[in-house]
């Protein structure tokens, strides 16, 4: 068994990409690529961050509407994005459907800087807040 | 091993400087199991197109609020994990649904106030086995 204890991982024939070899052993993926550029798990009555990666300092935007700054900007606003929620207490039967914000700013913003998730109560029709809310984003950092 | 640009190693240690500033290592089985393989931003409105991708070779629109996305590369079986949505462009009683199809294609799914929609914003993740 090889350690290697570095800091810095960086391409040699492109400093931004790096290629893995895959499961089967030889079809190959982009380290870069596949990486998380950010996640976050929040409670959202706060808010505050559990725990994350990648993001500054959350803004309480409205009941159930979130906004994660990314403390390392994305390289374009056309990455991907999923979300969950959860709730319980007096908000036990519901399930919050998470969705992210859109590029013209309409229901959030979905930015170079920053997305935004919505939360939104199932079965309450109504936004709301979560114990947990948890968000991932892949795409292309700055 | 070092040849060719190729490092062979089993365990990445790191400072850890960007986060927490503490040292860690990684086996580095979580790095080709961990990436994720594909994802997608698709805009599902109108003719539908690939806003950025990786791992993409075409988006197939099913009808309202339904897409299909074929892998570049495929996964090795259609057992592979798969994470979504779509943004709230029209309600924000928004659901998407992202699920394996095959070992080669991913179906997409959006609804709003429970009804099938298109959406400027579609989201998919897929992280798992390649072939």
């Amino acid at each position: 068994m090889s350690t290697l204890l570095l800091n810095t991982l960086t391409g040699k024939t492109s400093a931004g990409s790096i290629v893995v070899t895959g499961e089967g052993g030889s079809t190959t993926t982009n380290l870069q690529q596949g990486l998380i550029k950010q996640w976050v798990n929040l409670t959202s009555a706060t808010p505050a961050y559990k725990d994350s990666f990648n993001a500054s300092s959350v803004t309480d935007e409205d009941l159930g509407k979130y906004e994660y700054p990314f403390t390392n900007p994305m390289g374009n606003a056309n990455y991907s994005a999923v979300g969950c929620g959860s709730t319980k207490g007096s908000n036990n039967s519901y399930s919050a459907i998470v969705t992210t914000g859109d590029t013209a700013d309409t229901y959030g913003l979905h930015s170079t800087a920053s997305i935004r998730f919505n939360a939104y109560a199932y079965n309450g029709s109504a936004f709301t807040d979560c114990d947990t809310m948890n968000s991932m984003v892949s795409g292309d950092l700055a | 091993m070092v040849a060719h640009g190729t490092i062979a190693f089993d365990t990445l240690t790191t400072s850890d400087q960007v986060n927490t500033g503490t040292e860690k290592s990684l086996d580095t089985s979580y790095i080709f199991n961990g990436v994720l393989k594909a994802w997608l931003n698709l805009d599902g409105t109108g003719t539908i197109g690939i806003s950025d991708s990786f791992n993409t070779a075409s988006v197939t629109d099913n009808g309202t609020g339904s897409y299909a996305k074929t892998l570049s590369n495929a996964m090795s079986n259609s057992l592979y994990a798969t994470g979504g949505g779509h943004n709230a462009n029209s309600s924000f009683d928004a659901n998407g649904r992202v699920l394996p199809s095959s070992t080669t294609s991913v179906v997409m799914y959006a609804q709003a106030n429970g009804a099938s929609v298109d959406a400027s914003i579609v989201t998919a993740l897929v992280s798992g086995d390649l072939a």
